[in-house]
């Protein structure tokens, strides 16, 4: 899978995936990928997402969260969320369905 | 174990142990075959091998003990036979193909060391097409644990030790494992299979395997009691489960959970257990479920929660980090760019000391600098 393959939208729902190990870094975070063995670093506000993933959420959801916590712009937002979980499902450490209930 | 010279005591007193592998050997070595001890140590096993027949064994190992190898070699009068060599068994080369690679199990689990890595290697470049190893196989086995004096270092750090607030151990306490003995009156149930490996074969970077065990009598879950088994040749076994089979000395693992939880006789407790061997990071999941189906207890642990990460470590796990070299590391780099075949390890200290002076107070400083980087770096 690659990152131009991946199609995330805003009703997208996202979830952490099961085979991955995190810990938390006083508010960063390091996940391993328990398939590959890779880790994977985040920042605050990578770690903030990270968090919310225990449990299926839409990307808005996860974008509204993020405009409640950080002074941010909502398009600006939307696109690094998008880009993050990208990454993150490139890296198998999220699964991604699309416009699902939650 | 305060020193190498009481581990290795603690090796070779261990009856259980040293029988099984005298054993093994004799079962598995026919005269006139190559051996290769891919982890001398004191060299026993080599010492085993050619009583069982072994033409040539080639017995490597990494540390200084090659030289008591050699001596205890030739004290036994088989320096003809036993060839020893310096190093990383990777990093080591055979004049010849082995019939059988030995290496000893290590870890609570069976799997430290980089076992996976070094018989990975060994079959590879060592080992005859059909060649033995010895262990052929290793089984980790996992067992609900009644462990109450096993819980006592987690929840110290919860108890405001001095009157100070450690919490911030309470994760790192629950993600870490604990050599100990166990008695099989600690079990709550009988231990399940969760991976098996086949070091005849190749094998994969990350395992796992799961077991649904049943509480046989009410008690108080701490967490998991985890253990090998390796098959060193047909029928012959070892173990640090104190089940069996052929219990060694050994110590094996306690894998704590987050609470401990009251078990009534028929609960469920389901296990998962995951290996990275090459990174020696294990993660468990317990999840405790009642006879009336009703959830009791869930929990994730593994190791590399309990890996201590510096905030200043974890931005290099990013993939937009852009690594630069360190001092230390232009330092090593400059060691290694001179290290061209020409030059003396004194050269090289004196050519670094003028290029880093301020890295370098004196030649001896630069001298340690030079042997510490070439140690397993050059030839």
């Amino acid at each position: 899978m690659s990152i131009e393959t991946i199609k995330i939208e805003l009703n997208s729902v996202v979830v952490a995936a099961a085979d991955q190990v995190s810990c938390d870094l006083e508010g960063e975070a390091a996940v391993l990928n328990l398939k590959t063995g890779v880790y994977y670093g985040l920042d605050d506000i990578g770690a903030s997402v990270w968090r919310m993933l225990n449990e299926p959420r839409r990307v808005d959801e996860l974008v509204d969260a993020l405009l409640g916590e950080y002074e941010v712009d909502r398009e600006e937002c939307q696109r690094d969320v998008i880009a993050l979980l990208g990454e993150l499902a490139v890296r198998g450490l999220v699964e991604i369905n699309d416009g699902l209930e939650v | 174990m305060s020193n190498f010279v009481e581990w290795h005591v603690s090796l070779l007193n261990d009856s259980a142990r040293v029988a099984a592998y005298a054993q093994a050997i004799a079962a598995t070595v026919k005269p006139g075959d190559v051996v290769v001890d891919l982890g001398a140590g004191t060299g026993v096993m080599g010492l085993l091998a050619c009583r069982a027949g072994a033409s040539r064994v080639y017995a490597i190992e990494g540390g200084g003990m090659v030289e008591i190898v050699r001596r205890i070699v030739r004290a036994n009068g088989f320096e003809d036979r036993i060839v020893c060599l310096y190093g990383d068994s990777k990093q080591v080369e055979l004049p010849e193909r082995a019939d059988v690679a030995i290496a000893d199990q290590t870890g609570p689990l069976g799997v430290g060391g980089g076992l996976f890595a070094i018989f990975n290697d060994a079959r590879r470049r060592f080992l005859k097409p059909h060649g033995t190893t010895i262990p052929a196989r290793v089984d980790l086995s996992v067992g609900p644990g009644e462990y109450p004096e096993g819980w006592a270092p987690i929840e110290f750090w919860d108890e405001r030790p001095l009157g100070f607030d450690m919490s911030a151990m309470h994760d790192v306490a629950r993600n870490v494992g604990y050599e100990i003995h166990f008695s099989p009156a600690q079990l709550l149930s009988e231990p399940a299979r969760v991976l098996s490996f086949n070091l005849a074969e190749s094998m994969a970077e990350t395992s796992s395997g799961a077991a649904t065990l049943v509480a046989r009598r009410p008690g108080t879950l701490h967490g998991l009691f985890g253990c090998f088994s390796a098959e060193l040749a047909p029928g012959i076994w070892i173990s640090n489960s104190p089940l069996g089979p052929g219990t060694i000395r050994r110590r094996a693992w306690f894998m704590p959970i987050e609470r401990p939880v009251a078990l009534e006789t028929g609960d469920s407790i389901g296990v998962m257990a995951h290996m990275m061997p090459a990174e020696e990071i294990v993660t468990w999941k317990v999840e405790v479920t009642g006879r009336d189906g009703v959830a009791k207890e869930k929990s994730t642990h593994s190791t590399f929660k309990g890996t201590l990460i510096a905030k200043e470590d974890l931005y290099k796990m990013r993939p937009d980090y852009v690594p630069r070299l360190s001092p230390a590391g232009e330092i090593e780099r400059a060691i290694l760019d001179l290290c061209d075949g020409t030059r003396s390890a004194r050269q090289i200290a004196q050519e670094v000391c003028q290029r880093f002076p301020k890295n370098f107070s004196s030649a001896g400083e630069a001298d340690a600098a030079v042997n510490r980087t070439i140690g397993r770096k050059t030839r």
